[in-house]
C-alpha cells in the first residue's frame, strides 16, 4: 500500500513542536483570564428592585461575572475591589460592614464591591440577636442606601455553597496569619479561585404585574407554641363575641379546637418560599392558587382581585429578574496548568527512560555485485534510523564516540559465509563508502513475519531489537555466489584495518569491534540467530552489529 | 480564554497518547508494519462491544430505580458478559500472523487504542475543554495508561491460554489471572464501596494490580517463548 500510516506517525515524531514547550507557557502567563473550573449552580433571589413614585429603590443591577472574595477580606487589604463579588453568610453581616462594602464615603472614594452574594441561614438556626442583626441589615439594604447600583443576591443555604465559602476564606484570608513562604507559594499555584457568574441581562420593568390581595400569614419564625396559644385565644375570643357570651363559657374544646398540626403545616408551607410581591405577581402563581383553593374550602366565595399599576403614571414599578441561577465556577490559577504540564512531561520522560535502545547493527551482503561506474550502495533497513541516532550518523559518515572507558560499547560486524553458489568469486571490495563516485541509498522494507524466511540478515537482529542494517549493492537479495563472498571479504578487510587502528593507542576509537562470521545464512540466518541467543544478554552494551553473513 | 481550556485538553491528550506511541515505536512494532493490524484489532473491538451491548440491553434492562448499594450479583452477571472481550481478543490473535511479542503487542495496542478512541477521546474533547476543571480528566488519562498495560496483559494471557504447549501446571494460573483481569472493575467497585477509597487511591490500586498481573504474565510468557524457541 503506497500510503503508509506509520510514516505519518514518523512525520509527527520528526516535527515535534518543541517550541510549543516555550510558547504555551508564555501564553498562559500573559493571558489575563483565568480558566473556568467546576460549576456549581445555585438558585438565588435578587434583592428587591422597584420604583416607587418614580424614585428608584433597591438593587438596580442584575448580571454578575466576578471573582469571589469573602466578606471578611473587605477593608483589610486593597485586594478586594470592584472586580470582586463578596460572599458571606447573612448572619455575619453587620450594617457597618455593609455600608463600607456599598461604598460609604468614609473610604475616601467609591471603592465598593462589584456584587454581593449572601447565603441565607438554614431554617430555625437563628438566635434572637442574630435575627435582630439581620433585620437591621435588611433595613440598611432597602432604605438606608438609596438605590444600590450593584447586584445583590440571596442564596439558600446549601452545604456546597458553605464549603465554597470556607475554601475562599482560607485561601484568600489576607490578615497576617502566619504562613510559610512555601505555603504561600503552593497557594498561589494550586488554590481554588471561584468565579461567580449570573447570566442575565439588565433588569427591565415588568410589563404586566398583578398584585393579588389575599389574607396573608406573615410569620416565618417557627415558634409553634406561641402561635397555637395565640390562635386559641383569638378564636375563643372571636367566638364569644360572635355568640355574645361571657368569658365563663368555652366554645372551642378539644374535639373542635385549634389543630396544631394543620397550623404547623401551613406555616411550613408558607415559610418555605419567599413571598415578596414581585415573585407572586402573576395570575398563575402556585401560592396564590393554593391559598385560593384553601379559602374556598372554608368560605362560600373567594374573590381574588388583581390590581395593576396605571401604565402611564405608575405608583410602583417592579423589575424582573427576581430569581436567577448563580454559577460558581472553581478556577485554578494560571500557572497551575503549567505545573501540570511539567508533571506530565516528567511522567512521560520516566516512561521514555525505560525503553531506550542500543546503537545499530550493520550487516553486509552482496557488496560487489554492481558493475557500472556510478554504483549505488543500498542500505536496507526495516526501520529507518531516526535523526541523531548513531545509525543515522553512520549513514552520514560519522561514527559516534562514547565516553566511558571501562564499559566500552561494542560494534559487531557480522557476515554469513555460506552461499548457494558453486564457485565463490572473491573480489576485493576497496571502495570508500562515502563520497566519490558512489552513492548510498536507503531501502526500507518492513519485516514480514508471515513469510517463511527473512529477507536480510539485519532482520534477524532487528527482531532482537538491535538496530541493524545490511549494506548491499543489490536492491533485492540474490542467491548467487557473490552473496556472500563479498560480505565476508569486506569483513575480513575491515578486521585487518581496524586491528591496525586498535594497535596504535592514539588512534584507538572509543568502541569495541566484534567480528562475527555466521553460518547458515542462506537458511534464514540461523547462525546469527543462535549467536544472538547465546550472547545477547551478556552484551547489552553492544552498540552496532555490522552483519556480514556467514 | 479558548487557549486556556485547550491547554488542559492538550495536557490530557498528551498523557493519553504518548505512552501508546512509545509502546508502538519502541517495542519494535513499527518494524513489522503492524499499523493496519492494529486498526484491524480495533475493528474487532468495536464489533465485540456492539455484541456485548446488545446482550446487555436484552438481558439486563436498565433498572428504573438507582440503587445506592452495590448490586453484587447483578454486576457480576454484567461482568460475565465482559468475557466476550476475551473471545474478541482471541479472534484478533488468530487474525494476526506472526509469532512472539509482535503478535500480542499488536493485538493489545490495537484493542486498547480502539477503546481509548471510543471511550476517552470524546469525553476529553467535551469535558477537558469545557468549563469545568476537574481532576477526573487527569485521572481518566492516567487510567487509560493503566488500561493499555492491562489489555496487552490480557492479550498475552489469551494467547498463552490458546497454546497447547503451555506447561500444564501453569494453566490454572493463567485462567485465574484471566478471571482477575476480567472482573477487575467489579472488584474495584466493591472495594470502593466497602472501604470508601477516593479516586486517586483507587487509581493507584488499579495500577498496582495491573502491574502485578503484567509481570506475572511476562514471566510465564518468557518461559514459554524460551521453550518454543521464539527467539
Amino acid at each position: 500500500m503506497w500510503f503508509e500510516a506509520d510514516e505519518l506517525a514518523e512525520i509527527f515524531k520528526g516535527y515535534f513542536p518543541y517550541y510549543l514547550i516555550i510558547a504555551l507557557p508564555l501564553f498562559i502567563i500573559i493571558s489575563p483570564v483565568n480558566p473556568v473550573g467546576a460549576a456549581h449552580e445555585f438558585p438565588a433571589y435578587r434583592m428587591q428592585h422597584f420604583d416607587l413614585h418614580g424614585v428608584p429603590h433597591g438593587c438596580r443591577s442584575a448580571p454578575v461575572s466576578l471573582e469571589a472574595r469573602p466578606l471578611q477580606s473587605w477593608g483589610s487589604s486593597s485586594s478586594t475591589s470592584q472586580r470582586h463579588c463578596l460572599v458571606a453568610p447573612l448572619s455575619s453581616v453587620t450594617p457597618q460592614l455593609l455600608r463600607e462594602a456599598l461604598g460609604a464615603s468614609g473610604n475616601g472614594g467609591t471603592t465598593r464591591a462589584g456584587a454581593l452574594l449572601f447565603i441565607l441561614p438554614p431554617k430555625g438556626s437563628l438566635t434572637a440577636e442574630e435575627k435582630q442583626k439581620i433585620l437591621e441589615t435588611e433595613e440598611t439594604l432597602l432604605w438606608g442606601q438609596g438605590a444600590i447600583p450593584i447586584p445583590i443576591y440571596f442564596a439558600h443555604h446549601s452545604p456546597q455553597l458553605v464549603a465554597i465559602l470556607e475554601d475562599i476564606s482560607s485561601s484568600f484570608l489576607v490578615d497576617s496569619r502566619p504562613r510559610s513562604a512555601l505555603q504561600a507559594l503552593m497557594n498561589a499555584v494550586s488554590a481554588n479561585g471561584y468565579q461567580v457568574s449570573v447570566n442575565s441581562g439588565q433588569a427591565s420593568p415588568m410589563p404586566n404585574v398583578f398584585v393579588a390581595n389575599i389574607q396573608d400569614w406573615n410569620g416565618n419564625n417557627k415558634n409553634a407554641e406561641v402561635l397555637i396559644k395565640n390562635a386559641r385565644v383569638i378564636a375563643e375570643a372571636l367566638a364569644l363575641v360572635m355568640y355574645n357570651l361571657s368569658t365563663e363559657h368555652q366554645i372551642f374544646s378539644n374535639s373542635l379546637g385549634v389543630d396544631p398540626s394543620s397550623l404547623d403545616a401551613w406555616v411550613d408551607y408558607l415559610s418555605s418560599q419567599p413571598r415578596s410581591a414581585q415573585l407572586l405577581a402573576s395570575k398563575q402563581n402556585p401560592l396564590v392558587l393554593t391559598l385560593q383553593d384553601a379559602m374556598s374550602r372554608y368560605t362560600k366565595e373567594v374573590k381574588v382581585s388583581y390590581l395593576s399599576p396605571d401604565k402611564r403614571d405608575p405608583e410602583f414599578v417592579f423589575y424582573d429578574i427576581t430569581k436567577a441561577i448563580v454559577n460558581v465556577y472553581s478556577v485554578k490559577p494560571a500557572v497551575f496548568d503549567l505545573f501540570l504540564t511539567i508533571a506530565i512531561l516528567g511522567y512521560l520522560a520516566a516512561i521514555y527512560a525505560f525503553i531506550q535502545d542500543s546503537l545499530f547493527v550493520l550487516c553486509l551482503d552482496s557488496l560487489s555485485a554492481s558493475t557500472n561506474n556510478n554504483h549505488t550502495l543500498y542500505m536496507h533497513v526495516s526501520k529507518p534510523p531516526k535523526e541523531g541516532t548513531p545509525a543515522a550518523q553512520f549513514l552520514q559518515g560519522k561514527l559516534p564516540g562514547h565516553g566511558l572507558e571501562d564499559k566500552l560499547p561494542t560494534i559487531a560486524i557480522v557476515a554469513h559465509y555460506d552461499s548457494f553458489g558453486v564457485a565463490p568469486i572473491l573480489k576485493g571490495v576497496a571502495n570508500n563508502m562515502y563520497g566519490g563516485s558512489m552513492s548510498v541509498e536507503l531501502i526500507h522494507k518492513k519485516i514480514n513475519l508471515a513469510e517463511e524466511s527473512l529477507a536480510w540478515e539485519h532482520e534477524r537482529h532487528s527482531i532482537r531489537r538491535l538496530p541493524a542494517f545490511t549494506l548491499s549493492d543489490l536492491q533485492e537479495l540474490a542467491f548467487g555466489s557473490d552473496s556472500n563472498a563479498s560480505g565476508v571479504a569486506l569483513l575480513l578487510e575491515l578486521a585487518r584495518l581496524f586491528s591496525h587502528l586498535y594497535s596504535q593507542p592514539r588512534s584507538h576509537p572509543h568502541t569495541n569491534l566484534l567480528f562475527l562470521l555466521s553460518s547458515a545464512g542462506k537458511f534464514n540466518f540461523q547462525g546469527s540467530k543462535r549467536w544472538l541467543e547465546d550472547h545477547l544478554d551478556a552484551s547489552d552494551s553492544t552498540l552496532l552489529q555490522v552483519g556480514a553473513g556467514i | 480564554m479558548e487557549i486556556m481550556t485547550l491547554f488542559h485538553f492538550g495536557n490530557c491528550l498528551a498523557l493519553v497518547y504518548v505512552p501508546y506511541y512509545f509502546t508502538y515505536k519502541y517495542s519494535g512494532l513499527s518494524e513489522y508494519g503492524a499499523f493496519w493490524k492494529c486498526i484491524q484489532a480495533g475493528g474487532i473491538y468495536v464489533f465485540t462491544q456492539l455484541c456485548k451491548m446488545l446482550v446487555l440491553a436484552t438481558f439486563f434492562p436498565t433498572d428504573a430505580a438507582g440503587q445506592d448499594g452495590l448490586d453484587f450479583v447483578g454486576e457480576f452477571f454484567k461482568s460475565t458478559v465482559d468475557l466476550a472481550d476475551l473471545v474478541g481478543l482471541y479472534l484478533v490473535l488468530i487474525g494476526i500472523p506472526g509469532k512472539g511479542h509482535a503478535k500480542v503487542l499488536t493485538a493489545g495496542v490495537g484493542w486498547a487504542g480502539a477503546e481509548l478512541l471510543l471511550t476517552r477521546c470524546l469525553l476529553l474533547w467535551v469535558g477537558a475543554r469545557g468549563a469545568e476543571f476537574d481532576w477526573k480528566y487527569i485521572q481518566k488519562s492516567l487510567d487509560s495508561n493503566v488500561s493499555l498495560v492491562q489489555h496487552v496483559t490480557t492479550a498475552t494471557l489469551v494467547w498463552l491460554w490458546s497454546r497447547h504447549d503451555l506447561n500444564r501446571s501453569l494453566f490454572p494460573l493463567v485462567v485465574v489471572m484471566l478471571a482477575i483481569s476480567n472482573y477487575k472493575p467489579l472488584l474495584m467497585e466493591a472495594l470502593a464501596h466497602s472501604i470508601g477509597v477516593g479516586p486517586w487511591v483507587s487509581l493507584l490500586i488499579r495500577a498496582v494490580i495491573t502491574l502485578c498481573l503484567g509481570t506475572a504474565t511476562l514471566q510465564i510468557y518468557a518461559g514459554l517463548a524460551q521453550t518454543i524457541g521464539l527467539y
